[in-house]
C-alpha cells in the first residue's frame, strides 16, 4: 500500500490573453505556480511517497526562460520525487522545451527531485512501478499506452503498478477551449489495457476530477484555468493510496484558490439592480478579486436603464479579474422618453427626427440597428444639449 | 392699394393725357412710340419720385415738344380711401406735391411726400442716382420694358422686396419656429461629430474612431497573422526535422537493397563478359568456315554454266548456215530482174529523145508559116498609108493657096472693123453735117463740091463756098472732135494693116476665106491622123523586119531537117502535124516513166536481198566467236579449281555445320544472361545509389538547419503570442464594430437633420411656393411643380420641374427666353398677393412689354394666369403693342394711337388731347 498524489495539466505559462489587464494577467499566471506549492502542502500533510504528473505542466511545448525557471524552483520545493510525462501541450516532439539546454540546466540545478519519463520503459521503485506512456510526438496517431499490451510483468513482482498517461478517454470527447493551439488529443483505449496487472491508471487532459474507468482517474487541473464544462470540478489533485492487487482509494484534495463562474441574466426596466445583485451575489464566496465571470445577459431596456447597466458593467469589469460580457440585450427606449424625443414642441427638427427614428424601427426593416443606436445617440446628445444651457 | 387714373402733362409725348385703370384688368394697347409706357412710367414717378428731383431724371421727363414742366396726377386708393396725388416737377424749389384725401384738407409738398410714403410704405427719392434707385421702388410690381427675363430672385432690385416677403411667410405660417436653439445646437453637434468622422465620399476619416478602429483592427490582424506566421514557421521546421529524419531512414534502407542488387548483378555481368569473348571467337570460325565452302561451290557451278552454254551455242550453229544459203540465191535473182529493167528503161529513152527533135521541126515550120501569113497583113496596111499620104497633099496644097487668115486674124479684123465704124459713128455724131438740099450755084465744102442730097459731115473748120460766099463752118466739139477724128483714123489704119498681113482687102474676104481654110485643115488633120493609126512610118520598117525573119527561119530549117520530116504545105497543116507530133511525144513520155519505175523497184530488191545476205553472214561469223570464248573460259577454271571437286565440297560443309552449332549455343547462353540489361541495370543502379546517397546528406543538412531554428531563446513563447494576438484582434474587432455602429447612427442622424431641416423650411415657404404654382400650372400645366430653397434664412434660388423635361429640376438660368419671361411673371404675381395682404389684399402690377417670347399657345396660357391673378384681388395692368395678344384677357382695353398722325389731323404741331377713356 502506499500514498502518491496523482497530479496533471498544470499549464504553466498559459498566457490568460483574454485578460486585458496585464496586472491581472500576472496574477492568473503566478497563481498557478502558488498552486504548486500547495500540491506540496498537500503531499507534507498526507505523507505520500511521490507525486505523479500526468502530463501538460507547460502549457506550451516552448515555455520562456522564466516560466521555466519559476516552474523548476517550485518544483525543486517539493520534498518527494515528482514523476512527469509530457503531455500533448509540452509534447517531446522535436523542437520542445526537454531538451532545450536551459532547461536542461535549470533541471540539474533547482529540481533534481523531477524525473522526466520520455521513454516507454517501466520505471522501477522499491515501492512501485511507474509504467509511463509518454507523448513523444506533436501529433501521436497511435494509442500512447499500446506498448503496455504486450509487456510482460513479471519483473514487477508485488509492488503496485502505476500507469501514467495522457489523452482522451473514448467516452466523454475532449474539451474545446477556445484558447487550445494543441490540437486534438490523443485517444487512449483503457480496455484493451491488462487490467489485472494494473492497480492504478493516472491519467491527464481533461481538466476535472473524475473516474474514467474502474481504476482509472483524471486529477483534473491543480488549479482552475477555464470556464469549466457542465459539472466539471477543476482545482484539485488526486491523493491515491494503491495496493497490488486491490482497488484504489481515492480522494480528491482542493488546492485551486480561483473561481471561474457563468451567469446568465434576462434584464428588465431594473437591469442595472440586477447586475449588479447576481454579480455580487456569484462573487460572495470566493471573494470578487479572485472571480472570473463569463456573463451573458439579454432582455430588454429602455435609454436610461441602459446607461445605468453600463455603468454597472464597467464597474464590475474592474472589480473582478476578468469580466466576459455576451450583451444581447436589446434597446428600447420607453414611451415616456420617446414622447421626450418626438414630442418637443418648441424643438420641431429634432422631433421630427426621433419621429422618424421611430417609425424606422417600428417598421423593422434593414436599418433597425442604426436606427436604434441613433436614438440612443440623439437622447444623450439632447440631455447634455440641455444641460449645458441649463 | 388700387390705382384709379392718371392724367400726364408736358410729360415726353404726351401733352395732357388721362387714363382710367379698370379695378382688376386694364390691357394698354398701342403702336410703337404712342406714349404707352410713358404712361405707366408716368404713374410710377408719381409715387416714388420727390416733386423736386432733377438732373437727368427730370430731364428725362420733359417734352420735346410740349412747353412746361411735366405734371402727373394720380387718384388711388388705399385703405379703404380715395387719394389723389399731384406732383409738378420743375426741377427747383418750386415744384409742388400735393395729397388729396377725399373728405380731408390737403396735404402739401413735405407732408404730402412722408403720407405718401406711409401709404406705399416706400420713400420717394430724389438726388443722386435717382434713376437707379427709382427703378428699385416696387421693382416687383412694375416689370419694365426688358426686365421681364430676369431672376426675380437674383436680381438687386428684389432684395427688398423679397425680404418683404419672408417677413409676411413668417406671419402667414401656422406659428411653426423654423428652428430652435435646440435643434440648432444638437444639429450642429451632429453635423460636427459626422464631418469630423466621415469624408466626403462616405469613407471614415482617419481620425476618426472608425479609422482609428479600423488602424487598430489591421494592425491586431497583422500582428495575429505574424504570430500565426512564427507559429507555423516553427511547426514547419518540426515538419522539416521529422521529413529528413524520415527521408534518411528511408534512403538508408533503400540503400542497403540496392548494394545487394548491385552486388548480383555485377556477377552475372562477369558471367555475360566471359561468353561474349568466346562468342567473338567462335563467329570467327564460322564465318572463315562458311566462306571456304562457298568458295568451293561457286567455282564448281560456274564450269558447269560454261559448258551448258557451249552446247547451246553448237546447236545454233546449222540452222545459221542454211539461213545463208538462201539469202545468196535471193540476192541472184535480185541482180538479174534488175539489169532488165534498167535495159527497158534506156530504150524508152532513146524513142523519146526522137520524138522531140521531130517535135522541134514541126514547131519551127509553125513558126515559119505564121510569120509568112503575118507579112501579107501589114502589106496591105502600108498600100493604105501611101494612098492618104497623096491625098493630104492635095489638100495641102488648096490650103496653101488661100491667104492664111486663121479664126483669131478673124475676130482680130472684125474687131477692128466695128472700132472703126463706132469711131467713126462718134465721129458723125459729134460732127457737123452738111446737106445740100438744093442749089443753084456749086456749093463747094473745102477742096470739093456738095452733091445734092448727100450729107456730109465736117469734122474739122471747113470752108464753105457759095458763088463769091464763102462760109467758114466750124464744127463744134471742141476738143473732142479732133480725138474722134484722130482715134477714127487710128483704128482705120489699123484695120487696114491687119488686113493687109493677113492678106485680104478687106475683112469681108477675110470671113469668106477663113471658113475654107478651117475646113481643109480639118480634112487635112483626119487623114494625119488615120495615117497615124496605121503606123506610117514604122509599118514600113516592120514590113522589112518581117520579111528578113521570114529569110533566116527558112535558112534554118534548111540546115537542121531530118528524113522523117515531111514539111506540111500551109499554117493550118502545120499546126495539125504540131498537134500530132506533141501526142506522140506524151505517149512516149508516160512509157519512159512507167519503165523508170519499174527500174528504180528491182534496184530496191536487189537492196534488200544484198542486205540479208550480209545478215546471215553475221550471224555465223557471231556463232563461232562465242564458240572460242567459253571454249577458252572453261579452260581456265578447270584448271584453277581442278577435277574432283565433290570431295572437297562435302568436307567443307561438315566445317561449317560444326562451327555453327558451336556458336549457336554460346548465342543462346548469352541470351539467357540478357548483357545488356545488366549493363543497364549496372548505370541504373549506380546511378540510384549515388542518388540515394546525395538524398541522404541533404536530408541531414535540412535537419541541421531546421533543430537550429528550433533553438529558442526563451525570452518569449510563440503561443503564448499567438494567444495574445488572437484575444488583441477580438477586442479590436468588437471595438470596431462598435465604432462602426456609432458611426453609422450619426451618418443616419446627419442625414435625417438635414432632410427635416429642409421640410420645416420647405413648409416655411410654402405659401409662395404653392401661389406660384398655381400660376405656373396656368402655363405649363397640371404637373408643373416650382420649389424655392431657403438658405441663411434668406429665399434662395428657384427650380422648376416638369414631367415633359424629363421631370429634372431647371434652375433660372436654365429656362428659354420665354421660359424665363413667364417664371418671373409668376413668381412676381405670387409676391404681388403675398405682400397685399400688407395693402388691403390688392395691389397693382404693371407687365410693359413682359411676353414678347410668347409662342401664341403661351400667350393663351399667359393671360390665363393673368386673370387668376386678377381673380385673386390684384389689379393687373399689360402694356403691350399687341391687343389682340391679350383680348383673351377680357380687360378693359385702353387705346393709344400714334401722336405724330395726330399732330397732323389737329394742324399746327399740337397733339390732339384725346382722352383715353375706358370704350372709347
Amino acid at each position: 500500500m502506499i500514498t502518491f498524489i496523482h497530479t496533471a495539466d498544470w499549464q504553466l505559462g498559459k498566457p490568460f490573453a483574454r485578460v486585458q489587464d496585464v496586472a491581472k494577467r500576472s496574477r492568473l499566471q503566478q497563481e498557478r505556480i502558488e498552486g504548486i506549492r500547495r500540491v506540496g502542502d498537500v503531499v507534507r500533510e498526507r505523507q505520500a511517497r511521490f507525486v505523479l504528473v500526468a502530463g501538460d505542466l507547460f502549457d506550451s511545448p516552448t515555455p520562456t526562460k522564466t516560466v521555466v525557471a519559476q516552474a523548476l524552483g517550485v518544483i525543486g520545493e517539493i520534498s518527494v520525487p515528482v514523476y512527469a510525462i509530457p503531455g500533448n501541450h509540452d509534447h517531446g516532439g522535436i523542437g520542445s522545451l526537454w531538451q532545450q539546454p536551459f532547461f536542461v540546466s535549470e533541471h540539474r540545478a533547482r529540481a533534481p527531485n523531477l524525473h522526466l519519463l520520455l521513454d516507454a520503459r517501466p520505471l522501477e521503485r522499491e515501492d512501485a512501478v511507474i509504467i509511463p506512456c509518454p507523448l513523444l510526438r506533436r501529433q501521436q496517431t497511435t494509442d500512447p499506452t499500446g506498448w503496455v499490451r504486450g509487456h510482460d510483468f513479471a519483473a514487477c513482482g508485488d509492488r503496485p503498478r502505476i500507469l501514467l498517461a495522457h489523452g482522451s478517454v473514448a467516452t466523454f470527447g475532449t474539451q474545446a477551449d477556445p484558447d487550445d493551439t494543441a490540437g486534438p488529443p490523443n485517444v487512449i483505449d483503457l480496455d484493451a489495457l491488462p487490467a489485472a496487472e494494473i492497480d492504478y491508471v493516472a491519467v491527464g487532459d481533461w481538466h476535472g476530477f473524475r473516474q474514467a474507468g474502474p481504476k482509472a482517474w483524471y486529477s483534473g487541473t491543480h488549479e482552475t484555468d477555464r470556464f469549466p464544462k457542465g459539472g466539471q470540478q477543476p482545482g484539485h489533485v488526486a491523493c491515491v493510496t494503491a495496493s497490488r492487487g486491490g482497488s484504489p482509494v481515492v480522494e480528491a484534495v482542493r488546492t485551486g484558490v480561483l473561481d471561474w463562474l457563468e451567469a446568465r441574466l434576462d434584464l428588465g426596466d431594473d437591469a442595472a439592480r440586477q447586475c449588479e445583485d447576481a454579480l455580487t451575489a456569484v462573487t460572495r464566496a470566493a471573494g470578487f478579486d479572485r472571480c472570473l465571470v463569463d456573463l451573458a445577459i439579454t432582455g430588454r431596456v429602455a435609454l436610461a436603464a441602459r446607461r445605468e447597466l453600463d455603468g454597472v458593467l464597467d464597474a464590475w469589469s474592474h472589480r473582478l479579474l476578468r469580466l466576459d460580457v455576451r450583451d444581447d440585450v436589446v434597446l428600447v427606449p420607453s414611451p415616456d422618453e420617446l414622447r421626450e424625443l418626438t414630442e418637443r414642441v418648441g424643438d420641431p427638427i429634432v422631433s421630427r427626427v426621433a419621429t422618424e427614428l421611430v417609425s424606422r424601427i417600428a417598421a423593422g426593416g434593414a436599418d433597425v440597428e442604426d436606427a436604434r443606436e441613433a436614438v440612443h445617440v440623439l437622447h444623450a446628445l439632447c440631455r447634455r444639449t440641455e444641460e449645458a444651457s441649463a | 392699394m388700387r390705382l384709379v387714373s392718371v392724367t400726364a402733362r408736358n410729360y415726353r409725348i404726351h401733352r395732357e393725357r388721362t387714363v382710367v385703370f379698370d379695378p382688376s384688368r386694364t390691357v394698354i394697347s398701342g403702336p410703337n412710340e404712342s406714349g404707352k409706357s410713358t404712361i405707366v412710367e408716368a404713374v410710377h414717378r408719381a409715387l416714388f419720385l420727390r416733386s423736386r428731383a432733377s438732373g437727368a431724371v427730370l430731364e428725362a421727363m420733359r417734352s420735346q415738344i410740349h412747353p412746361g414742366h411735366p405734371s402727373v396726377e394720380l387718384t388711388f386708393e388705399s385703405g379703404g380711401s380715395t387719394y389723389t396725388v399731384s406732383k409738378e416737377f420743375t426741377g427747383n424749389n418750386s415744384a409742388v406735391t400735393t395729397l388729396t384725401e377725399a373728405g380731408r384738407p390737403t396735404l402739401r409738398n413735405e407732408q404730402a411726400e412722408e403720407k405718401l410714403a406711409e401709404l406705399l410704405g416706400a420713400e420717394a427719392i430724389r438726388g443722386r442716382g435717382a434713376e437707379e434707385r427709382l427703378r428699385m421702388q416696387w421693382a416687383h410690381l412694375w416689370v419694365w420694358q426688358g426686365a421681364a427675363g430676369s431672376d426675380p430672385l437674383a436680381d438687386e432690385s428684389m432684395e427688398r422686396p423679397l425680404d418683404r416677403v419672408h417677413a409676411c411667410l413668417g406671419g402667414l405660417g401656422a406659428g411653426d419656429v423654423l428652428e430652435s436653439r435646440i435643434d440648432q445646437a444638437v444639429g450642429k453637434a451632429i453635423a460636427d461629430t459626422h464631418a469630423a468622422w466621415t469624408k466626403d465620399n462616405g469613407q471614415p476619416r482617419a481620425t476618426s474612431p472608425l479609422g482609428q478602429a479600423g488602424a487598430a483592427l489591421a494592425e491586431a490582424e497583422a500582428r495575429l497573422a505574424a504570430a500565426r506566421a512564427a507559429i507555423d514557421t516553427l511547426e514547419a521546421a518540426v515538419a522539416e526535422v521529422e521529413r529528413a529524419d524520415a527521408t534518411i531512414a528511408d534512403n538508408d534502407a533503400s540503400l542497403a537493397v540496392r548494394r545487394s542488387e548491385q552486388a548480383d548483378n555485377d556477377v552475372k555481368l562477369e558471367e555475360a563478359r566471359t561468353l561474349e569473348i568466346r562468342h567473338a571467337e567462335q563467329q570467327a570460325a564460322a564465318t572463315a568456315a562458311i566462306a571456304r565452302l562457298a568458295g568451293l561451290a561457286d567455282g564448281d557451278r560456274q564450269i558447269r554454266e560454261c559448258e551448258a552454254r557451249l552446247a547451246a551455242i553448237e546447236a545454233r550453229r546449222t540452222p545459221a548456215a542454211e539461213q545463208r544459203a538462201g539469202a545468196v540465191a535471193a540476192e541472184r535473182e535480185a541482180e538479174a530482174r534488175c539489169a532488165t529493167a534498167q535495159a527497158g528503161a534506156r530504150q524508152c529513152r532513146l524513142e523519146q529523145a526522137a520524138g522531140a527533135e521531130l517535135a522541134e521541126l514541126h514547131a519551127r515550120w509553125e513558126h515559119l508559116e505564121r510569120r509568112r501569113t503575118e507579112r501579107v497583113g501589114l502589106a496591105g496596111r502600108c498600100g493604105r498609108i501611101a494612098t492618104l499620104r497623096a491625098e493630104a497633099a492635095e489638100l495641102q496644097a488648096r490650103r496653101d493657096a488661100l491667104p492664111a487668115v486663121t479664126a483669131a486674124d478673124l475676130a482680130e479684123l472684125a474687131a477692128l472693123e466695128r472700132k472703126r465704124d463706132a469711131a467713126q459713128a462718134r465721129l458723125d455724131a459729134i460732127a457737123t453735117r452738111v446737106e445740100l438740099l438744093a442749089a443753084t450755084d456749086e456749093v463747094r465744102l473745102g477742096d470739093h463740091g456738095l452733091a445734092v442730097g448727100v450729107p456730109e459731115t465736117i469734122t474739122a473748120d471747113a470752108d464753105l463756098t457759095v458763088a463769091g460766099t464763102r462760109l467758114r463752118i466750124s464744127p463744134g466739139g471742141g476738143t473732142s472732135l479732133t480725138e474722134a477724128t484722130r482715134e477714127r483714123d487710128d483704128v482705120a489704119a489699123a484695120l487696114d494693116a491687119r488686113l493687109s498681113k493677113a492678106g485680104v482687102t478687106d475683112v469681108d474676104e477675110a470671113r469668106r476665106v477663113q471658113p475654107l481654110r478651117q475646113t481643109l485643115e480639118s480634112a487635112l488633120e483626119a487623114k494625119r491622123s488615120a495615117i497615124e493609126d496605121l503606123g506610117d512610118r514604122r509599118a514600113d520598117a516592120e514590113l522589112a523586119a518581117l520579111a528578113r525573119e521570114i529569110a533566116d527561119l527558112e535558112g534554118a530549117l534548111d540546115a537542121a531537117t531530118r528524113a522523117d520530116f515531111i514539111r506540111p504545105d500551109g499554117l493550118d497543116a502545120a499546126l495539125a502535124a504540131r498537134q500530132a507530133i506533141d501526142d506522140r511525144l506524151h505517149e512516149l513520155g508516160r512509157s519512159l516513166t512507167a519503165a523508170n519505175a519499174a527500174q528504180q523497184a528491182a534496184e530496191q530488191r536487189r537492196t534488200e536481198a544484198r542486205g540479208q545476205r550480209d545478215l546471215a553472214d553475221d550471224v555465223a561469223r557471231r556463232i563461232d566467236d562465242e564458240f572460242r570464248t567459253e571454249e577458252a573460259r572453261r579452260a581456265v577454271l578447270v584448271e584453277e579449281h581442278g577435277v574432283s571437286r565433290s570431295a572437297a565440297i562435302l568436307e567443307a560443309t561438315a566445317a561449317r555445320d560444326d562451327a555453327e552449332r558451336a556458336l549457336a549455343e554460346t548465342k543462346s547462353g548469352l541470351a539467357k544472361l540478357q548483357p545488356d540489361i545488366l549493363r543497364q541495370t549496372a548505370v541504373r543502379l549506380q546511378r540510384a545509389i549515388e542518388k540515394l546517397i546525395e538524398g541522404r546528406q541533404n536530408a541531414q543538412t535540412s535537419r541541421t538547419v531546421a533543430l537550429e531554428r528550433l533553438r529558442t531563446e526563451g525570452t518569449l513563447d510563440p503561443r503564448e503570442d499567438l494567444a495574445r494576438a488572437r484575444a488583441a484582434e477580438r477586442i479590436a474587432a468588437s471595438r470596431h464594430a462598435q465604432a462602426d455602429r456609432e458611426a453609422r447612427a450619426y451618418a443616419l442622424l446627419s442625414g435625417l437633420f438635414a432632410e427635416k431641416k429642409r421640410e420645416v423650411e420647405a413648409r416655411f415657404v410654402e405659401p409662395l411656393t404653392l401661389r406660384v404654382g398655381d400660376y405656373l400650372r396656368c402655363l405649363f400645366g397640371p404637373d408643373a411643380v416650382i420649389s424655392v430653397d431657403r438658405a441663411d434664412g434668406r429665399l434662395g434660388a428657384l427650380a422648376v420641374t416638369r414631367p415633359e423635361f424629363g421631370g429634372v429640376p431647371f434652375g433660372f438660368g436654365q429656362l428659354s427666353g420665354g421660359g424665363r419671361e413667364q417664371v418671373a411673371a409668376a413668381f412676381r404675381l405670387a409676391m404681388a398677393e403675398i405682400l397685399a395682404t400688407e395693402h388691403d389684399g390688392c395691389l397693382p402690377i404693371v407687365f410693359d412689354d413682359a411676353f414678347v417670347n410668347a409662342d401664341p399657345q403661351r400667350v393663351a396660357a399667359v393671360q390665363g394666369m393673368l386673370d387668376l391673378a386678377a381673380a385673386r384681388g390684384l389689379q393687373v395692368i399689360v402694356v403691350s403693342c399687341n391687343q389682340r395678344d391679350y383680348d383673351g384677357l377680357g380687360a378693359e382695353p385702353v387705346e393709344f394711337v400714334r401722336a405724330a398722325y395726330e399732330s397732323r389731323r389737329a394742324g399746327g404741331g399740337e397733339s390732339a388731347s384725346v382722352d383715353a377713356r375706358p370704350g372709347s
